[in-house]
């Protein structure tokens, strides 16, 4: 009971957490569109479990442009930043269209990769981890 | 001809441009929400201008010129400085890049741009495929 109720109060101080914005940032394009996205799905407690104990690093690029977001996963926060930091833990790059598939649930990461529209590197684990998030379901 | 940029003749091409376009048609067959083009002052232009159309399962329903932005409530707002709007419509500047970048900022439901990616990008394209001339 006593575990029940400390459940629920996590998850009510995680309802409100939402994905932070680094300090001092105008997110460039991309980061506005994941982060509704990902504010979305962090309101669900099943999908930010998932990345709960996460700590990674990782870049989401659209590769026409070549302007990338890096989203930092840490003590149960999730941050995001413009451009691409050095040695993430993975990243993955795709044009707005194949990105913009991913990220509603039309085009599965996994086939995005082995057909080759999802140029993935690093940890493909943590790719397919915070694609719970990262994807409108 | 050239059609000015800002103009109801403008608004009422790129309307035109849509709905006589497969390629939009099918990309958006189904695109609900309406739209503002927000072209905001710069140091080129020093006027407001917004378009509005009314975007509904592949056709345009119609377009015009609002000179007050609460004379309606669009589902998307897409606002820009006029020199980078310039640069988009005389093909300079690719709208998926202005998007990323941040330059163009797009206001809405993302989830249904996220859905519809190629509608978003057939629209601009509407817009590109005639003349536009520009106000001094």
């Amino acid at each position: 009971m006593v575990s029940k109720k400390r459940n629920t109060f996590e998850w009510g101080r995680l309802k409100m957490a939402g994905i932070k914005i680094k300090q001092g940032e105008e997110l460039n394009g991309l980061g506005e569109m994941l982060k509704e996205i990902i504010d979305g799905n962090l309101k669900d407690p099943k999908k930010y479990r998932s990345v709960e104990r996460l700590k990674a690093s990782v870049v989401i690029r659209e590769a026409t442009s070549g302007v990338a977001i890096t989203l930092h996963f840490k003590q149960g926060e999730v941050e995001i930043q413009n451009d691409a930091v050095d040695e993430p833990t993975a990243c993955m790059e795709a044009g707005f269209e194949n990105l913009a598939y991913i990220s509603s649930g039309q085009l599965s990461p996994i086939k995005a990769i082995l057909t080759g529209k999802l140029k993935a590197s690093g940890n493909l684990l943590t790719l397919l981890k915070i694609s719970s998030i990262t994807v409108l379901k | 001809m050239a059609i000015l940029f800002g103009s109801q003749e403008w608004a009422d091409k790129v309307c035109e441009e849509l709905n006589s376009s497969q390629i939009y048609k099918e990309a958006a067959k189904n695109w609900e929400g309406d739209m503002y083009i927000i072209v905001e002052p710069d140091a080129t232009f020093k006027q407001r201008i917004i378009v509005y159309f009314d975007l509904w399962h592949g056709d345009c329903r119609s377009a015009c010129i609002v000179k007050d932005e609460n004379e309606k409530s669009p589902k998307y707002r897409i606002c820009g400085p006029f020199a980078i709007m310039k640069q988009i419509l005389d093909k300079k500047v690719d709208s998926v890049q202005a998007m990323m970048t941040g330059r163009l900022k797009v206001k809405g439901d993302m989830a249904q741009i996220m859905r519809m990616p190629r509608a978003a990008v057939e629209f601009v394209n509407g817009m590109t495929t005639f003349e536009t001339v520009f106000p001094d």
